[in-house]
């Protein structure tokens, strides 16, 4: 039998078994007496077992194994639960999906499983590994709620996200090409082709819709996994952190929601590092020795907001400021920072005010990462901390990354679109709202002095001859990292449901576009990188 | 015609791999089911020749699918899918009314035998 077409399955599945099983274990943790976890890990050990015995992975098949063991004597209360038997488990979980990996990809997982497996053989005891695990499978029926309800669970396949991807790219083809199709059909006006292309038409959007749900998956799926991050980080760090996470349910493109998990742990390990303070410090502060952390998603049209909150020390302003005047980003007469300073101070490559380094965070890669990340998806970060009670980061960005809504301007005939992520307003500037400050043009909008920066100049143009009847001037303003920036084209083109196609070739040269895009019309247009440009 | 199967287990990976061995010597797959409950139902509505059923599954156990599918049709053919370590339950699976049984892990000519053995 050809074992390697199983491996993928056998992979992508034990994954699964094994966030089933740090969820379970954690829930044990909480609740060391319970039985109903100890069934729901046994269950997944076993299912795990069974499986890699077959594609014969010794390694795993082993870990496995003896994970039973152990559950199985936890089961009979000959050994109760306490800190070393969770954090046994927890290891030995560990160490099962270190082995999955390793020898999915052929290698051999025995030496490092090593010391994982003799801990839990030091927990079992000298019980004989093939004595009977079960007397009976009642125990095991577990009576949960949602056991009437198994049956009527939708049916799902499999799909790789390269199909996915590829049905998403043809389905936006497919809208560039019923644009142009109803531009020739209204060209000849007739009835019977309307009737046609109408129906084409609904079914194209029909389409395009399913195949944009085809792709939303439960944010759950990859953010189940850090309250064991954050468990891990606490016990590591000596505090003691509760992490709540609200919204698991809220649905994102998986291209989207693969993109994001490695920022929101970057903030995670902050808030647990440099946030939340250790357990008598708080005390003292007259605050609760566990430290909350909150991980809330929420979702709005086509945006989706993920706030990491903590009740933490919040932000050392002094400290950032004291640091920011050393590295002589800013004046030495500025005496305090807003939010919005603080932002751009502590979103500079490299800056970073840990003390000491630790394994966390702190290795001067901080919250800089996470911003540019964001940035990159067409996101927006914004930061509030408040001394002694905590720090919100709150991200914004796109429910996909495959099609974004932006505003449309035309610059000298050519059109390029504006994420809408980033727009803040448009505005029709006139003539009295511009002033000359230090050398450069700006605007004045609200008492808000907002800088000006023509667009034609950025893309190497020359300046504009066109001079509308009451002078007036085309502006979006647009925001990123909480600077504003009024951007000057000739033109405002209306909004779009754009499909993002991303370029390398300009990339690498110069950063003023993230991607391109063709029009219902079929023209095409270049995707302005905002970040780039404020 | 060929005979018809109902997959047990609540493994993606054991069904498809078991549903390969047997689609490969011509016996027709007609339903897969991975849990206990499941199963009852999927045997009722389906009524395969043969049923392949794994014993630890969530909320109902291979076992007492295989007890209340026998008690519905006492001539229901069920060939019982068990990890290693579990012989104590295999006997149990018997006497609940199993034809036979495999152990995992899987050869495919031993599934093919035990399934033909169990068809007789």
């Amino acid at each position: 039998m050809d074992l390697a077409k199983y491996a993928a399955l056998f992979q992508s599945e034990s994954r699964e078994q094994l966030s089933t099983m740090n969820e379970e274990l954690l829930a044990l943790e909480r609740a060391p007496t319970a039985s109903e976890p100890v069934s729901a890990v046994f269950r997944a050990v076993h299912t795990m077992k069974g499986m890699s015995a077959t594609m014969g992975y010794a390694t795993v098949t082993a870990l496995a194994h003896e994970l039973e063991s152990l559950l199985d004597r936890v089961r009979h209360a000959e050994i109760t639960v306490d800190r070393s038997v969770t954090d046994t488990l927890f290891a030995a979980v560990d160490a099962l999906e270190r082995a999955v990996e390793i020898e999915v990809a052929g290698g051999s997982a025995e030496a490092s499983s090593a010391p994982a497996l003799a801990r839990l053989h030091a927990l079992v005891g000298a019980r004989s590994p093939s004595a009977p695990f079960l007397t009976t499978t009642q125990e095991f029926g577990v009576p949960s709620p949602a056991a009437n309800g198994v049956s009527r669970a939708p049916r799902t396949v499999r799909v790789e996200l390269r199909r996915l991807d590829g049905l998403t790219n043809l389905a936006g083809e497919l809208l560039v090409a019923r644009g142009r199709l109803t531009d020739v059909a209204n060209e000849i006006a007739d009835p019977a082709l309307d009737e046609a292309l109408a129906q084409a038409s609904r079914l194209i959007s029909d389409l395009h819709e399913e195949i944009m749900a085809s792709r939303m998956v439960p944010v759950g799926q990859v953010f189940d996994r850090f309250p064991r991050l954050v468990r891990d980080a606490a016990n590591s760090l000596g505090k003691e952190i509760e992490l709540t996470l609200n919204g698991r349910e809220i649905e994102l493109d998986r291209s989207m929601l693969d993109e994001i998990g490695e920022p929101i742990v970057h903030l995670l390990r902050n808030a647990a590092d440099h946030g939340i303070e250790q357990p008598d410090v708080r005390e003292r502060a007259g605050k609760a020795r566990a430290g909350q952390l909150t991980l809330t998603v929420t979702r709005e049209r086509q945006m989706v907001t993920m706030r990491v909150q903590d009740d933490g020390r919040g932000i050392d302003r002094e400290q950032v400021l004291a640091r920011a005047r050393a590295q002589g980003l800013v004046d030495a007469t500025v005496e305090s920072l807003n939010d919005e300073e603080l932002v751009r101070i502590i979103a500079r490559p490299g800056f970073s005010t840990a003390e000491r380094i630790t394994d966390l965070s702190g290795r001067g890669v901080g919250i800089d990462v996470v911003l540019t990340r964001v940035r990159e998806l067409g996101g927006a970060v914004e930061i509030q901390s408040l001394p002694g009670e905590g720090t919100t980061v709150t991200l914004r960005l796109p429910v996909t990354l495959a099609i974004v809504r932006a505003l449309l301007a035309r610059v000298d005939g050519e059109m390029y679109a504006v994420p809408m992520t980033h727009v803040r307003e448009t505005v029709e500037l006139r003539q009295e709202a511009r002033r000359r400050v230090q050398g450069r043009d700006v605007m004045l909008l609200r008492d808000e002095v907002i800088p000006l920066m023509q667009f034609r100049e950025v893309v190497g143009l020359p300046e504009a001859r066109f001079v509308s009847v009451d002078g007036s001037t085309q502006v979006i303003v647009i925001e990123s990292e909480g600077r504003r920036t009024g951007l000057v084209v000739d033109e405002f083109a209306g909004q779009q449901d754009i499909v993002v196609k991303g370029f390398d070739g300009v990339r690498d040269g110069l950063a003023l576009f993230s991607g391109a895009t063709i029009l219902a019309d079929g023209a095409p247009a270049l995707i302005v990188d905002v970040g780039s440009l404020t | 015609m060929s005979h018809t199967v109902l997959i047990c287990d609540d493994a993606v990976f054991m069904r498809t791999m078991i549903s390969d061995i047997l689609e490969e010597s011509g016996y027709e797959i007609v339903g897969q089911a991975e849990t206990g409950v499941q199963a009852i139902e999927r045997y009722k509505s389906l009524r395969p020749d043969l049923v392949t059923m794994d014993i630890v599954m969530p909320d109902m156990g291979g076992i007492d699918a295989v007890r209340e599918i026998t008690s519905f049709d006492a001539n229901a053919k069920i060939l019982m899918c068990s990890a290693m370590g579990q012989q104590a339950l295999v006997v149990e699976a018997i006497q609940a009314g199993a034809k036979d049984f495999v152990v995992k892990p899987f050869q495919p000519s031993r599934v093919l035998e035990a399934v033909q053995r169990v068809l007789g």
